[in-house]
């Protein structure tokens, strides 16, 4: 034993010859090949292709140190990417040495490749079986090799045919098979979970070894077990609650704490004996793992319910001093667990708010992206500036941190600064701005520089949440609508920021159009968004036509317009509406040829008119637009809207029986087509005329006008009575009044107006209130529908469509779906028998490989050839034949020496 | 369980793979070179040793949910384990010092050349430390011994197996030498 830290040079040298010293150099040279050969990809794939040739030569050879050799160099080189499963029956071949390094290297290459080849895999059982036997003449050195070899290759057969060697191995003497033995039944459990029904007390007492190697097996065996189906073990969670306050091998407690995050999972009735155990380990050690593995425990187990303050709070402090720690690792993973924490119950971290403001600073970015998410949960009025300034910060390439008095630089990904773009708008708008105290003038520049600090993000979702967030104050909060006009034209007249943020501009284009009477000079702003509006998207054109005709009718219809002016206005937005109804975009082109027309008949009507302006200027344009106050709506609201209407949708208009009637009646019919045809038009003309005709009248004549006042307010009154009853329409006094007000005050205060934009657009802005306290008037969200579970289905669905190309790293078994209850359906004859026949068949179609591979490697043409006329000779030819078959395909010389006990089956 | 082990340098070079859940070796070979872009770009200094975003290639799948990736650099090499839940991931940055530290016992004083050209040793130690997927020894002394015993077997062997008459072996062997023609035509 005391050569193991020996320092002779001839006992490191040995160890480092772990599959004997023959071919150590073989491999030896393939690596320095590999070296020299590493210039460029194709240089190296070049020589991996020659070695890979080579070694099919090597792999044939009849000696047997060659054979291994090359096996070993194949199981190197799957690390390029070399797939060796080609070679597996010479695998086998290795692994029946009588030599032990040789056998080792067998089984070390089968590990590696038997996985994929049942076939080879039943070839194999016996020799398995062999090298398993536990019996004084078995070396354990053999049974360790062949335990770790199998450990990676278990097939639901070989698992039968095996585990009855594997629980006979318990009882070695030596710790080292026991342990391996254990660990390897894992496999074995999982692919034949009889063997686990049948054995299960004999299992389950290896808990109690008298080796910490073995138990630590056994517990992580059936920790990996009950990952699977905890179901067999919860009877025995009074031994495993011992055990964790018995054992002090942290390895294996923290093992223990896994598997009772397993147990409590299935079976919530254990956190009552669980949790206590587990906190009453938590304080007691003095192992940060422990610890953290105990806090993760109760956390993973679902044993921290909502309103258990005091376990919270218990795991709570051991994990804010784990959170400060200076080890990054401890760092991450215990804020990992506090994020945890943190959603079962925002209120179990509220009072942490300055940890996690802390950690928002954080050198690694990963703490930083995980802390993000809890921000929501501990702003409050007090932090939010604090918070929001610190996020803000951020929008940097490279921040450079402090730690240990060292400044590290560390680069800000993308991706990061758009989830700090949109935790900060996230805190702010919490239950209507609650965090914000009514401080909007605050929230308005944070939005502004928001704005500015996003534009490199050329994320889409951010300029979409900005917009509607700049619409939302405009919406929600009255008082604020001029101020955020302000920023909003600041912004969009910025060509950098419209080009980064399309979606803002849309949003604030909607402003414009739906609060211009807040704008003096609403044709100025019509030029601007004209100037630019070839540089936009479609998305955004589609908001700008309905805007700008709103923008003309506030225009129109302020005092002291001139009638040439306001004709100005209009031809240059007929221009422009002419210029898009011939759009591909079909909004577009729909929206425009609508309103110009409705322009083109204002046009009209203007120059009809001799004095003041035409009615349909003043009252009819803007009742399109000002109707109704829009006020904020819930989310979700319309689609339930939609879900709550009784739409009969699936009774037809006509049954069949009508329908086959009314088609007979056509019939009868028919004749009188012209008739039917003719009166139609008739009727067409008539409405065409008449409408026409109203027309005419509204421009022309001053009784109709009289005429159709009486019935505009008929309509109105009509409508005002269909408001009442229709959900959709919001008839919210308190929003009126506002609006009113708003509208009444104009030019009382400019102050807060900036005039570097060369055109200035001019706000009415009302006297600022003495405000910034809570009594902003706040609009809520308006519920129109009662609460349904919104359909989640779209968010999971996407999460499921996997990639072709994936990995899953999970092993197939049959243990999860192992009924362990039902004793009756053994199905094993105690016996391990291999079907003879199949195993003939097997051993023929690998003699068949074996030798067109030979062939194949003399004379490759002929392959096909040969196979064929061999075939041909089984068919007539029997077992007689067999020397002249022998020597057909024979390889030169080699083989005589052989000897000559086979398993043939033409001897049994 | 503990899925795969990779080891490899800063260049990406190869120098252990293994893969305890079945892969095919076209995406072994993929998911180094996504494991290795994400943790390069990494900070070893200042960032936690767990690769928080993982690979496209794992993330994809969607039942990898619980799959944690967890690395430690040592001068030129990147030891990284890929894990699932049910690997404490402190115990598993322990497991992979004790892995280094083994290694440093058989090599004395260990660098990236020696684990070159000393794959198998490397493998041989690993062996002792994780089978199929689970940790089955953690303490350096018995890992060491184990496999200075492994490597000693050879010689006392010889002789015994000879008594013991190891006929499946010859078999095997008869059969790939001589009696492989014999059988095909035997049908």
């Amino acid at each position: 034993m005391s050569s193991i830290y020996g320092t002779s040079a001839e006992d490191v040298k040995k160890r480092l010859r772990p599959f004997g010293i023959f071919f150590e150099k073989s491999l030896k040279d393939l690596i320095k090949g590999i070296r020299s050969n590493n210039e460029t990809p194709e240089q190296l794939q070049d020589f991996l292709n020659q070695a890979i040739v080579e070694c099919r030569e090597e792999v044939k050879s009849p000696d047997f140190n060659m054979k291994t050799n090359a096996v070993l160099k194949l199981t190197y080189l799957e690390m390029y990417g070399f797939d060796m499963a080609w070679a597996n029956f010479h695998v086998l071949e290795v692994m029946s040495s009588n030599n032990f390094q040789q056998k080792r290297v067998g089984y070390l290459a089968a590990s590696q490749s038997f996985y994929k080849d049942s076939d080879i895999l039943m070839l194999a059982t016996n020799l398995l079986k062999k090298d398993l036997k536990y019996d004084l003449s078995n070396e354990t050195v053999k049974m360790g090799v062949a335990l770790s070899g199998l450990s990676t290759i278990v097939t639901p057969e070989l698992a039968r045919d095996i585990c009855d060697d594997l629980f006979l191995m318990l009882n070695s003497g030596k710790p080292y098979v026991r342990k391996k033995a254990v660990t390897a039944l894992f496999k074995v459990f999982l692919q034949y979970p009889e063997s686990l029904r049948d054995g299960l007390s004999k299992f389950v007492s290896t808990l109690e070894d008298e080796d910490t190697s073995v138990v630590s097996a056994a517990v992580s065996v059936i920790c990996e077990l009950a990952k699977h189906n905890p179901g067999p073990f919860i009877q025995f969670s009074p031994l495993l609650y011992e055990m964790l306050i018995q054992i002090d091998n942290n390895w294996i407690i923290i093992r223990l704490l896994k598997l009772f995050t397993s147990l409590s999972k299935e079976e919530p009735k254990l956190r009552y004996k669980i949790l206590p155990k587990v906190l009453e380990l938590m304080d007691k050690t003095t192992a940060i793992s422990v610890i953290y593995e105990s806090i993760n425990c109760i956390v993973k187990g679902q044993m921290l319910e909502e309103d258990d303050y005091d376990t919270a709070h218990q795991c709570l402090n051991h994990l804010e001093s784990l959170v400060q720690s200076l080890d990054p690792n401890l760092r991450y993973i215990s804020c990992v667990l506090f994020y945890h924490i943190g959603k079962i119950n925002f209120e179990f971290i509220m009072q942490y708010d300055k940890l996690v403001i802390g950690l928002l600073k954080d050198v690694d970015i990963s703490i930083r992206t995980k802390v993000l998410e809890l921000c929501s949960g501990i702003a409050s009025t007090d932090n939010i500036k604090n918070l929001v300034r610190i996020l803000i910060k951020q929008f940097v390439d490279v921040d450079t941190v402090h730690v240990n008095d060292q400044g590290v630089q560390i680069d800000i990904p993308l991706n990061y600064k758009v989830k700090v773009a949109k935790t900060v708008l996230d805190v702010c708008c919490i239950n209507d701005y609650e965090n914000i105290n009514g401080d909007f003038d605050w929230y308005l520049k944070i939005l502004t520089d928001l704005c500015i600090v996003s534009q490199d993000l050329n994320n889409l979702e951010v300029s979409t949440l900005l917009g509607d967030n700049f619409r939302n104050i405009m919406v929600k909060v009255p008082s604020m609508r001029d101020a955020a006009l302000e920023q909003l034209i600041k912004l969009t007249t910025n060509d950098d920021i419209i080009a980064k943020l399309p979606n803002l501009l849309k949003e604030g284009i909607w402003c414009f159009g739906e609060y211009s009477e807040l704008i003096d000079n609403c044709d100025t702003l019509v030029g601007i968004l004209l100037n630019k509006a070839n540089k936009l998207p479609d998305t955004v054109i589609q908001t700008m036509i309905p805007a700008l005709v709103k923008l003309f009718s506030t225009y129109a219809n302020t005092e002291g317009r001139t009638k040439s002016e306001i004709s100005d206005l209009l031809s240059t937005l007929i221009a422009f509406m002419e210029q898009k109804y011939r759009s591909t975009n079909f909004d577009i082109q729909e929206r425009s040829v609508e309103f110009y027309e409705m322009l083109k008949l204002c046009q009209d009507a203007l120059q009809d008119e001799t004095e003041g302006l035409p009615l349909l200027i003043t009252d009819v344009l803007p009742s399109l637009f000002n109707e109704y106050e829009l006020g904020p709506m819930s989310h979700g609201q319309q689609q339930q809207l939609v879900k709550a209407l009784t739409l009969d949708l699936d009774t037809p208009f006509l049954s069949s029986v009508e329908l086959e009637e009314l088609m007979k009646n056509e019939e009868l019919y028919e004749d009188e087509a012209a008739y039917y045809s003719d009166k139609e038009s008739v009727k067409s003309a008539a409405s065409a005329g008449s409408s026409d005709g109203s027309v005419t009248q509204d421009i022309s004549s001053e009784k109709d006008i009289s005429m159709t006042e009486e019935e505009l307010a008929a309509l109105e009154e009509r409508r005002r009575q269909e408001r009442l009853d229709n959900p959709f329409y919001l008839n919210d006094d308190k929003i009126d009044r506002a609006e009113t007000k708003l509208i009444e005050l104009s030019d009382n205060d400019d102050e807060g107006e900036t005039k570097t934009i060369e055109p200035v657009i001019k706000i009415s802005t009302k006297k600022k209130k003495s405000n910034k306290s809570p009594s902003v008037q706040i609009l809520s969200d308006i519920v129109v529908a009662p609460p349904s579970t919104i359909t989640k289905e779209g968010k999971k669905k996407s999460n499921t469509s996997g990639h072709s190309d994936a990995i899953t790293l999970s092993t197939s078994n049959k243990f999860k779906s192992f009924d362990f209850s039902r004793k009756d359906n053994i199905d094993y004859d105690g016996e391990y028998t291999v079907d003879q026949e199949e195993l003939e068949k097997l051993k023929n179609k690998l003699a068949e490989q074996h030798i067109s591979d030979n062939l194949t490697a003399i004379q490759d043409d002929k392959e096909e050839v040969i196979v064929i006329k061999k075939k041909k000779k089984k068919k007539t030819k029997d077992g007689s034949k067999k020397e002249k078959t022998k020597k057909k395909y024979k390889e030169p010389a080699e083989k005589a020496s052989t000897p000559a006990i086979s398993l043939a089956p033409n001897e049994s | 369980m503990i899925h795969a082990v990779l080891i490899f340098n800063k260049k990406c070079q190869p120098r252990l793979i293994k893969f305890y859940t079945p892969v095919e070796v076209e995406k072994q070979t993929l998911l180094l070179q996504q494991v290795y872009e994400l943790i390069s770009q990494r900070n070893s200094q200042v960032q936690s040793s767990f690769l928080v975003t993982p690979p496209s290639l794992l993330m994809d799948s969607g039942d990898n949910e619980d799959i944690q990736i967890i690395y430690k650099n040592y001068a030129t090499l990147y030891f990284t384990f890929i894990v699932d839940e049910q690997e404490s991931e402190l115990a598993i940055l322990d497991l992979i010092q004790t892995f280094v530290e083994a290694l440093d016992k058989c090599f004395e004083e260990v660098n990236e050349l020696d684990l070159i050209f000393n794959w198998q040793t490397l493998e041989s130690v690993l062996e002792e430390i994780i089978q199929g997927g689970l940790v089955i020894e953690t303490n350096v002394r018995k890992i060491v011994s184990a496999v200075d015993e492994l490597n000693n077997a050879n010689e006392s062997e010889n002789s015994f197996t000879k008594l013991a008459g190891n006929r499946i072996s010859e078999a095997f062997q008869a059969f790939s030498y001589s009696n492989f023609s014999a059988w095909g035509s035997h049908q």
